[in-house]
């Protein structure tokens, strides 16, 4: 035990990068959790993308109604009519869709050839097809109110037409699943943790080996009354430990960030969750040992670990969900753990049944995940054995019988 | 001595292998990864073909109006919205649900269609409004012929679906979800100058590094010492940056407008703030180098962020919601720069954004240059 509670001693003076990391993940989380805190209702309820209306003609009976109707099922968000608030409103999302009502809009009505109202949205879009196919629907309805409905005022026209446009499809809310869907902020939170998992235990493991690896210390503890078998076993408890501790708390803390909105959820999709990430801290202790190896000083060791977590994490899916990766990279990162762990986690969140034949491509991935870490194992301990033979372990030590 | 110290400087820094990895390494792989990460991004909105299902029974057999306007959008062509597929009955319809076949199946019930989801979406809304809008022309339909009898040429214009809007476009170049990152991330490496800029101060002050204090007893002038120091730092970090948008625009593929000299225009000011703001960083505070490295991040990682390198569109949030956080934000600016430059017609608030993060350095090379002139140290 006495190499272990070495390794934890060296750990404890490592401690605040590990805490400046989780500080700024956590920070990061409730960030990004603050931006998805939609309220989750069990029944159907219509997407209201966001638009805008701009009048550059006098507000009439009509306008009015547009607006009113459009607002049922969209949400106004209230711009200046300046060129550059709308560019960047319609740039950043803020609007989905910009009406514009052109100035002269409401006297050409009564024209034959009545001005085009204009539209301005990202081309293609389901949430500018959507609006604009809801403004074509309501000024249909007028333009047919005013040719059969003679002599009606405007008001009387709009109340009718809309009266018209009020009627509503019933939708029935069919549940596969016993509980509520589980909360968007955890699944963000349990997607991204992969990195993070990835970075700390890299950190923690990779800390104490190239303590260990210094040439006087590995000198002298050859020269200790210890078998080389305990010293190893003392690493490896240290390097369980640490990951299992790691795994805890960030699994704690997700449980603990998300804890108002996961009361309904059913508690099997939190143990899987909870399962996946156990299995991918094992595969990420896996790739520690076996990039350990590579890590020379401490200069690099930060280095390797935001370049292996990143590129792993952004390939894997963790950062931006699968489905938007291209084909190309989605065959390509089927060969990184991260990869089968975002798609356990998607599989999960999106779980309606819990069969079996609905189980199935989870436990697939979790096999997977484990296969990964048993192979990377075998690597880093064949490296290891490669690396401990007496002409490699001290290759920076210099005697005056090299020269 | 201008060659002297300025070679000297530029030789140091391109040996100092922990800055260069972080920038030039570190940029080049997260562009990298950005780029192959976000590849389909912009596709991510489009409308897609939606899946929906069909209830075979009696009154859909029986409504030919239905059917047609089903028909007229799940027909192939360009306007195809949906992709029909009819069940015998609902629990078939319910089986292909719960698989995610479809995105929900509509059942015709006492004349009137019913639709079924698993969950909400802009595909259901969607299937929801088709059904709304059938409902409601059925009802505008019996409503006006109760009234006007005669009005039956009129009423079809209920189904011609003519389209009363016509498309503008506000900008040439279209919007993009993933080019912001692109110039968050530019804006990031510039504010790391501040590496540069923090090791320049170092090997200048006395009480900073051996360096410095071998160099302060030398009989060299100290302005043009400080001078040239920070030019060979600033013509490395530009370098630096030189490649990175080299990399990004010719291989990534990136677009920054048209005008190319503007956007190197940015990048040496934007350098030249990041040195500015290292070499404030390490003269203005007394704590140890390790301490003022992690500063350095904290500051331009939390700038960064508010430019929108983590979180898209956070940049725009952070300009409505506290503007002047915003315009203090000197990697918003540097970002907002090359925004401006792909997207706006006019240059007008490119070159505001130049002004501010003119005022920006200068004030901070001030500052810096008072903690730096006529240093007296009782002991080192």
């Amino acid at each position: 035990m006495k190499v272990f509670k070495a390794c934890l001693l060296i750990m404890k003076r490592h401690k605040g990068q590990i805490l400046i990391y989780l500080i700024i993940f956590m920070g990061i989380f409730v960030v990004i959790s603050a931006f998805m805190s939609t309220k989750i209702t069990p029944d159907f309820s219509e997407t209201k993308p966001e638009f805008t209306v701009i009048n550059r003609d006098k507000e009439t009976a009509f306008t009015e109604g547009l607006r009113g109707f459009l607002s049922n099922h969209g949400t106004e968000v209230i711009l200046d009519d300046k060129k550059d608030v709308l560019q960047d409103a319609m740039f950043y999302h803020a609007t989905e869709y910009i009406l514009i009502i052109p100035e002269g809009f409401d006297a050409s009505l009564a024209t034959e050839t009545p001005i085009s109202l204009e539209m301005a949205a990202v081309p293609g879009t389901g949430d500018s097809y959507y609006l604009d196919n809801l403004v074509n629907q309501y000024w249909s309805f007028i333009n047919t109110y005013q040719k059969t409905g003679s002599q009606m005022d405007d008001e009387v026209l709009v109340s009718k037409a809309l009266e018209s446009l009020s009627l509503e499809t019933s939708v029935e809310t069919m549940r596969f699943s016993t509980g509520q869907p589980m909360d968007d902020a955890y699944y963000a939170y349990n997607r991204v943790q992969s990195y993070i998992l990835l970075v700390l235990i890299l950190l923690c493991v990779s800390s104490v080996t190239l303590s260990f690896k210094r040439p006087e210390l590995q000198m002298r503890n050859l020269c200790a009354p210890t078998t080389v078998r305990a010293k190893n076993f003392g690493q490896f408890l240290y390097c369980g430990v640490v990951s299992l501790f790691v795994w805890l708390l960030l699994s704690v803390m997700g449980i603990i960030l998300s804890a108002g909105r996961l009361a309904g959820t059913d508690w099997r999709l939190i143990g899987l969750m909870l399962l996946n990430s156990f299995l991918f801290s094992v595969t990420s202790l896996a790739i520690s040992m076996l990039v350990s190896h590579f890590i020379k000083n401490p200069n690099t060791q930060n280095a390797f670990a935001n370049f292996l977590g990143l590129a792993l994490s952004f390939l894997g899916g963790a950062f931006v969900p699968l489905e938007f990766l291209s084909q190309s990279i989605q065959a390509f990162s089927r060969f990184t753990p991260v990869y089968w762990y975002s798609k356990a986690v998607t599989g999960i969140y999106s779980l309606t049944s819990l069969d079996r034949a609905s189980l199935r491509p989870i436990w697939q991935a979790f096999g997977i995940e484990l296969a990964f870490a048993a192979a990377i194992l075998c690597v880093s301990l064949a490296l290891g054995k490669y690396k401990s033979r007496a002409e490699n372990s001290f290759g920076s030590i210099r005697t005056e019988l090299d020269s | 001595m201008f060659i002297n110290i300025f070679g000297k400087r530029i030789r140091a820094a391109l040996r100092n292998w922990s800055t260069l990895i972080w920038t030039w390494i570190f940029p080049i792989m997260m562009a990298t990864l950005f780029y192959f990460a976000f590849s389909a991004l912009d596709e991510a909105d489009l409308l897609t073909v939606i899946p929906i299902g069909i209830v075979d029974n009696q009154e859909y057999g029986e409504d030919t109006a239905f059917r047609s306007a089903l028909g007229s959008l799940s027909a192939d062509g360009d306007d195809k919205l949906f992709e029909a597929t009819i069940y015998p009955s609902a629990e078939d319809a319910g089986k292909a649900l719960e698989n995610q076949d479809i995105d929900g199946y509509i059942t015709l019930e006492n004349a009137a269609p019913n639709l079924t989801v698993s969950g909400s979406g802009l595909n259901q809304t969607i299937i929801k409004s088709f059904l709304d809008q059938y409902s409601q022309t059925k009802h505008a339909i019996t409503s006006i012929l109760a009234e006007n009898p005669g009005a039956v040429s009129e009423i079809s214009e209920l189904f011609n679906r003519e389209s009363f809007t016509k498309e503008i476009s506000l900008t040439q170049n279209p919007p993009s979800q993933t080019i912001n990152y692109f110039y968050a991330l530019l804006a990031m490496v510039c504010m790391y100058g501040a590496f540069q800029g923090h090791e320049s101060v170092s090997y200048l002050q006395a009480n900073l590094s051996p360096l410095g204090a071998r160099r302060t007893l030398s009989p060299a002038k100290r302005l043009p010492m400080v001078v040239y120091d920070l030019l060979a730092s600033f013509v490395v970090h530009v370098l630096c940056l030189m490649m990175l948008v080299a990399y990004i625009v010719l291989v990534l593929g990136v677009d920054f407008g048209s005008n190319l000299w503007m956007v190197i225009l940015t990048c040496g000011l934007g350098s030249l703030l990041g040195i500015a703001f290292g070499a404030l960083i390490s003269a203005v505070t007394k704590f140890k180098e390790n301490i003022k490295v992690a500063l350095i991040i904290t500051i331009t990682m939390i700038c960064s962020y508010g430019a929108g390198l983590m979180v898209s569109g956070i940049n725009y949030t952070i300009a409505r919601t506290l503007p002047v956080l915003s315009w203090l934000n000197p990697a918003a600016r540097i970002a907002d720069s090359f925004y401006c430059l792909y997207y706006y017609d006019n240059l007008s608030k490119y070159f505001l954004n130049l002004g501010i993060l003119a005022a920006m350095t200068f004030t901070m090379f001030t500052i810096t240059a008072f903690f730096l002139r006529r240093q007296r140290y009782e002991s080192i």
